[in-house]
């Protein structure tokens, strides 16, 4: 390489979920109810750790990207707890109003902002679990992508990512720039927020970045999400002894010559 | 104006027809018949020919289309985005229907991206309202379900969950088949494959077990998943796990049912502490019985239980194993 080598950069996508596990469903209404808490996906926190292993083994400058209301600030300030040395703030107070692929376009315009090497995004979203935006902000930087990685290597600008297929293990060699779509939280990525990594977290600033609100007609329209009317064809034991219960199934499991 | 068409990207797989493809022909007929309209399958790959005449003898299919391109095999997203635009763009359908597989996922959102439309993924039903296509899909870990109507986007793009529709089957009809055209771009051809190893035999044993015992986030820890396994060696079963628990690095990835791990069909699929999430679901609901103890009564997989317990599963697990032993003996 004749011209100096600079530092790798990375941002990382990161979305604020609802807390899917606190999900409760009205019985009346049939509608979710979403509860308070707002948490870091689950996906994109393997992304940070993920990032945050490259940047040791190979030296990084690692960027965390979220994109929503001003109160997903806090999944940033995680990150940068854990730490990823930059945050940045798209203010989306809509974000769940507008379709992937406008969401993917507003962040490849802020990535190629900042001109950045690498990006990692998870591989899904809990809440909406499309899986989308990663490959369509590559689209939009016409960049390659890889899905559901579990470990990279990098020499020379070229990384060499794992992934785990359907039915197989795979190995993919890409050039960089690239987006990467974590799968997994290996033990050795695990980041966890430290004491000290919040108090110096709440002193970095985080740029808030304004984007004009997407005029394009919609493209999609949601209905209010519902629970499905249950269909009353499998037998349910319910409110009876455990003994009980555990007796009309291994019944049943007679019955249909299961065991 | 020509009659609308409703386009079937199909996928096969080490030669063979992916049965998830033949759900997606039930799909894409039902809506074709909906809008009095063409069923194209595009069948794309190198060297494809019998995929293409075997598709033409599937129940329902109109016509087939074979693009055939060395870069498309083997499969990258790349090579893929850009055969499935340039067919797009030639047979301007009204609906395009993908697998909701891995591969069919990786490809599809970079296509709806290129092509400047919307896409909505692991559709569970179709249909027609006013003349648009409204698909409906699970949010929120799959607890509750939304219908979404593609407004101003055409055409309408989805992913169609595995499981969601029923398989067509071969008949004596033969659909005519025809070639297409593409060009690759360069740019779409960086990323290479350099290595691939099929699971090992652990995991093979798990796509061919007759009977699968399967472990949820509701075991609280990765230490309780030996209740999991004390049932699954009662019962002489293999051993499953959610994409929740393999996330949460409780077991091997290799262990993983659903969209993003393998797809089951044993005669028996228990699911202790699974709440079915529709990434769950789509790997297991081909199987023949499904029980699923849960201790929420609303939980998704007693949707599609055969024989559900609503309860704690650390006093039913215990109890189930015991009064097994005492059957077996």
């Amino acid at each position: 390489m004749s011209e100096p080598q600079r530092e790798l950069t990375i941002a990382v996508l990161i979305k604020q979920v609802p807390d899917i596990n606190a999900v409760v469903v009205d019985p009346t209404s049939r509608q979710a109810n979403i509860g308070g808490g707002r948490v870091m996906n689950t996906y994109d926190a393997y992304a940070v750790g993920e990032a945050l292993a490259i940047k040791d083994r190979f030296g990084a400058q690692v960027t965390a990207i979220a994109a929503g209301p001003p109160a997903a600030r806090d999944v940033l300030l995680r990150a940068l707890a854990t730490g990823v040395d930059e945050a940045i703030l798209i203010n989306l107070p809509n974000h769940n109003d507008i379709d992937s692929l406008t969401t993917a376009r507003i962040l490849a315009a802020e990535i190629v902002k900042h001109n950045f090497d690498l990006v990692l995004a998870g591989q899904s979203t809990d809440d909406c679990e499309t899986g989308q935006v990663g490959p369509q902000i590559a689209e939009t930087l016409k960049w390659p992508h890889v899905s559901l990685a579990t470990h990279v290597e990098l020499s020379d600008r070229e990384l060499r990512v794992s992934r785990d297929a359907e039915a197989s293990k795979e190995t993919i060699e890409v050039p960089l720039p690239a987006v990467l779509m974590v799968l997994s939280g290996r033990e050795e990525s695990q980041r966890y927020p430290t004491l000290k990594g919040m108090m110096a977290a709440k002193k970095k600033t985080i740029p808030v970045v304004e984007v004009v609100e997407p005029t394009a007609a919609r493209r999609l329209e949601w209905s209010v999400p519902v629970a499905i009317e249950r269909e009353a064809e499998g037998i349910v034991v319910q409110g009876v002894p455990t003994d009980e219960a555990a007796r009309q199934l291994v019944a049943w499991l007679k019955e249909q010559k299961l065991i | 104006m020509s009659s609308p068409i409703v386009l079937v990207i199909g996928e096969h797989r080490n030669d063979r027809i992916r049965p998830a493809s033949l759900e997606l022909v039930t799909a894409a007929r039902e809506l074709a018949n909906l809008v009095d309209g063409e069923f194209v399958v595009a069948v794309a790959g190198s060297d494809i020919g019998h995929i293409a005449s075997e598709f033409a003898n599937v129940e329902g299919v109109d016509r087939v289309v074979v693009i055939e391109h060395p870069s498309l095999a083997p499969f990258l997203p790349g090579p893929w985005t850009g055969a499935v635009s340039s067919i797009i763009l030639q047979i301007e359908p009204f609906a395009v229907l993908i697998p909701s597989s891995i591969t069919g996922r990786d490809y599809a959102a970079r296509v709806a991206a290129r092509l400047d439309l919307a896409l909505v993924p692991d559709a569970l039903t179709l249909s027609i309202d006013e003349g648009q296509v409204v698909a409906h899909r699970a949010v929120l870990g799959g607890r509750v379900q939304t219908a979404v109507r593609f407004v101003a986007s055409s055409p309408a793009m989805v992913t169609v969950a595995p499981g969601a529709y029923s398989r067509s089957v071969t008949c004596e009809h033969a659909a005519p088949i025809e070639s297409l055209r593409i060009a690759v771009n360069d740019r779409d051809t960086r990323a290479t494959l350099v290595d691939k190893t099929e699971h090992t035999a652990g995991a093979k044993g798990l796509t061919g077990a007759n009977r699968i015992v399967s472990g949820g986030r509701g075991l609280g820890k990765a230490e309780n998943f030996a209740l999991v396994e004390e049932l699954a060696a009662v019962l002489d079963a293999a051993v499953g796990a959610s994409g929740a628990t393999v996330g949460a690095g409780w077991r091997a990835h290799s262990d993983q049912v659903g969209s993003t791990g393998h797809t089951v069909s044993p005669k028996l699929y228990l699911a202790v502490g699974i709440s079915g999430a529709p990434q769950h679901l789509v790997g297991m609901s081909g199987s023949d019985h499904i029980v699923a103890i849960n201790r929420d009564p609303d939980a998704p997989i007693f949707k599609i239980a055969s024989f559900g317990i609503v309860g704690d599963l650390f006093e039913i697990v215990p109890a189930l194993i015991g009064q097994l032993k005492s059957t077996v003996d």
